[in-house]
């Protein structure tokens, strides 16, 4: 763990509530795009991040500084989205058994390749949207769930299919393009 | 594994149920090539939501770190301990299943001999109605249970200012402490209690018909419902008996007044009980009930304050009037409608600088508005229900304001109103649709401007233009939405106050609730909104059979409604709230 981390973290324990914001800060975008890559919704997206930061606050006395910040963060914040979807999901419910089995799967290769990602790639997301072209970018930013590319589909006159294979293809060149973006 | 990788995102996003589910999960399972590449597709789709999304407001993160802890409830210590006594729980089940399983077994090798079927009596088991009928659950656990802890209403305020700012008219009190700091409020129990808590006044309820008052003054009235109502001091307890009564309750001592019909009251230590009648007051000091020495009420009643807050709703009201009149006479309204109590086609007056010509009422029916012995509203109801009319205006700036009562959120987007041009009127014609009006529009005209709000509560300002003439059909988008949601189903059935203003030359939208600013969000357009032909509740679609409808129907109240061609300041959004609320 960085120098400057650990200190903050001393800071905090300490009693310095401030100093909490710099760690915030620094892990929001993380945590954020985290807890996005298993939730849709915007407003859930945020109120599970701000429930992480807020445990990982009450907690952060009994973080272990020989481990790494970022795993922590994300084990916090896997549980509340397993409480969430258990509290959110109905009995019987073939897509929410589905959902969760699939994040059962993959959440293991999602923490792993989240640990060897750099800061950067994430910066440099920023600037491979805006070299998107116009269309998979008004894809890409209208953050997609199947309400939501119904009412694209309607607003530019296609079809969801149409759409979820143009974030599938903006998805392969932003990943190109990031890639480039961080070895320059 | 490109066909089955794109399927799988397809799914996914869309959450709908496909044949193929069952064999994707297993190939996910299975195969490490697929399973990296759909990881990285999710991983990319959570990146983009996250760096594209406005920035979040912590709000309770912020109040966590402003404030103290050492009351606060540790929920997640609470949830962490609850998961490990649900793994343990867990295992004892699964144990207890074993050994349950074993005895069945046991039971049906070993069981005892039984009588023959003819000697065996018949029983006919009644059905019993109330167990095996299914009964609909409406609510959602967490609503079910926050409906049984409600123990009381805020039903009135005036200029009332709490402690907690949770508290607000017509929001619910549970089993929790509530401290009035400035002006006057009126709760009315559910079990029949009607009490009024004057400024200064700190009080916990602690049961259906209990409180403890630790400071202030109260002054309740009881039903019959609420017979053996009780008010807890430090000093006293004080049992109505079917009354009108006041407690004060200052450091030293408690003061007991009794305005009608008759209270027992005893010292917190004692279990001897002195009956107090109508027009009498004791103090209770040192464990000992005796007569004040004058016998006056303590403060005013719940009649006085009903007289009060009937008074200060005439002054808002004319307060309203007297803005009505000076927005009449601002050359930057655009459009104001305010429903008087007649039907929206007989009068002109409700419709400032318009006629009955330039507005269309569809469908649209009279109800009561905001000032109930004043003025109307209109009820949105049905699927076509609207008001069109025309604007028209072309600007860079605006505000629009709306109060509102939303009945529900019952689809995925509410229309308050929507701005297109002329030909998406037209194009109400079989055949019709966008692609075909396309190649008239440039790129970057004005295509449309909606204020919308969704089924989470956030309210959206979008405005749409038309993209490269080369690729017919192509609208871009600014977004302009509240972050987090503003409106949440304890707003259904409250007026509330609307507005958004557009300012090009700070760049900035501004969402406003109550009065309030809510959200600023950036502009990064520099075109011009085309304010033509306006729909109040509701956005006509092309009659298209290729594209879905999507119901954008309003489903409430809506009584007062202003455009003006300039954005306001924070402190104008301040004064008009202030000016225009009933309550």
């Amino acid at each position: 763990m960085d120098e400057e981390l650990k200190k903050t973290i001393e800071k905090v324990t300490n009693g310095d509530r401030d100093a909490y914001w710099t760690i915030v800060n620094q892990y929001k975008l993380m945590v954020r795009s985290y807890v996005a890559s298993i939730l849709f919704n915007q407003s859930d997206i945020d109120d599970l991040t701000q429930e992480t930061f807020i445990t990982a606050y009450k907690k952060l006395s009994e973080f272990d500084s020989s481990k790494d910040f970022g795993s922590w963060i994300r084990g916090i914040a896997r549980f509340k989205m397993t409480n969430y979807m258990r509290a959110t999901k109905r009995r019987s419910n073939l897509m929410g058994n589905f959902k969760e089995k699939v994040i059962d799967i993959i959440s293991p290769e999602i923490e792993h390749k989240l640990q060897v990602e750099s800061d950067h790639s994430i910066k440099a997301l920023l600037t491979c949207i805006a070299k998107l072209p116009q269309n998979m970018r008004l894809i890409v930013k209208s953050g997609l769930n199947g309400i939501k590319a119904q009412n694209l589909a309607e607003e530019i006159n296609s079809t969801p299919g149409a759409i979820y294979n143009l974030q599938y293809r903006a998805n392969g060149l932003l990943r190109d393009c990031v890639k480039k973006e961080i070895s320059t | 594994m490109k066909d089955d990788l794109k399927l799988f995102i397809e799914i996914w996003l869309s959450e709908e149920e496909h044949t193929e589910m069952d064999r994707l999960v297993e190939r996910l399972q299975n195969d490490d090539e697929f399973r990296s590449a759909f990881t990285d597709e999710v991983i990319m789709m959570g990146k983009i939501k996250a760096v594209t999304a406005g920035e979040p407001r912590f709000a309770m993160l912020e109040e966590i770190l402003n404030s103290r802890t050492e009351n606060a409830i540790n929920f997640d210590e609470g949830i962490f301990n609850s998961l490990e006594k649900e793994e343990k729980q867990k295992k004892i089940i699964q144990f207890a299943a074993m050994i349950a399983a074993m005895l069945i077994v046991a039971f049906i090798i070993f069981r005892p001999e039984t009588k023959s079927t003819s000697d065996r009596p018949i029983v006919f088991a009644p059905k019993n109605p109330i167990k095996d009928k299914v009964v609909q659950q409406n609510l959602n656990p967490e609503e079910q249970q926050n409906s049984s802890d409600v123990m009381a209403i805020i039903s009135a305020t005036s200029n009332a200012v709490w402690s907690n700012d949770k508290f607000n008219y017509m929001d619910t009190v549970k089993k929790e402490e509530v401290e009035l700091i400035e002006g006057s409020a009126r709760l009315d129990f559910l079990t029949g209690v009607s009490m009024l808590i004057t400024p200064g006044t700190k009080l916990k309820i602690t049961g259906s018909k209990e409180i403890f008052l630790s400071k202030g003054i109260i002054s309740c009235l009881v039903n019959e419902f609420g017979k053996g109502f009780t008010a807890k001091t430090d000093d006293a307890v004080v049992v109505d008996i079917g009354t009108s009564f006041q407690v004060e309750k200052s450091p030293k001592k408690t003061m007991v007044h009794v305005l009608d019909g008759e209270v027992k009251v005893r010292p917190i230590n004692s279990k001897t009980f002195t009956h107090l009648s109508e027009k009498h007051s004791v103090k209770v000091l040192n464990g000992k009930v005796t007569k004040a020495q004058k016998e006056k009420p303590l403060t005013s009643t719940i009649q006085d304050f009903e007289i009060k807050i009937e008074k200060t709703r005439l002054q808002r009201y004319q307060s309203w009037r007297e803005q009505n009149i000076k927005l009449k006479n601002d050359p930057s309204t655009l459009f104001h409608l305010i429903k008087s109590q007649k039907p929206i086609r007989l009068i002109n007056q409700d419709l400032h600088n318009k006629n009955q010509r330039q507005v269309h009422p569809v469908g649209v029916t009279n109800t009561i508005g905001r000032w109930p012995q004043n003025n109307g509203a209109l009820q949105f109801s049905d699927f076509e229900d609207r008001v069109m009319a025309r604007i028209p205006y072309k600007g860079h700036n605006f505000t629009l304001i709306s109060w509102i009562n939303l009945d529900r959120f019952s689809q995925n987007e509410h229309a308050i109103m929507t701005f297109e041009l002329i030909d998406r009127w037209t194009q109400n014609t079989p055949g019709a649709n966008l692609r075909q009006s396309a190649p008239d529009y440039k790129e970057n005209d004005f295509h449309a401007l909606r204020w919308t709000i969704n089924k989470r509560g956030e309210i959206s300002l979008n405005a749409f233009y038309w993209g490269k003439s080369k690729v017919p059909g192509t609208l871009k988008v600014h977004t302009f939405k509240t972050k987090p949601a503003v409106i949440s189903p304890k707003d259904f059935g409250k007026w509330l106050c609307l507005g958004v203003t557009y300012d090009y030359n700070k760049k900035e939208v501004i969402h406003y609730l109550n009065g309030q600013p809510k959200n600023k969000i950036p502009i990064d357009n520099t075109h011009p909104v085309d304010m033509n032909f306006m729909e109040i509740g509701n956005l006509t679609h092309p009659d298209n059979d290729r594209v879905k409808r999507q119901p954008f129907q309003f489903k409430g109240k809506m009584d007062e409604i202003l455009i003006a061609d300039r954005p306001y300041s924070e402190e104008e959004m301040k004064q008009y709230f202030e000016n225009s609320r009933a309550k």
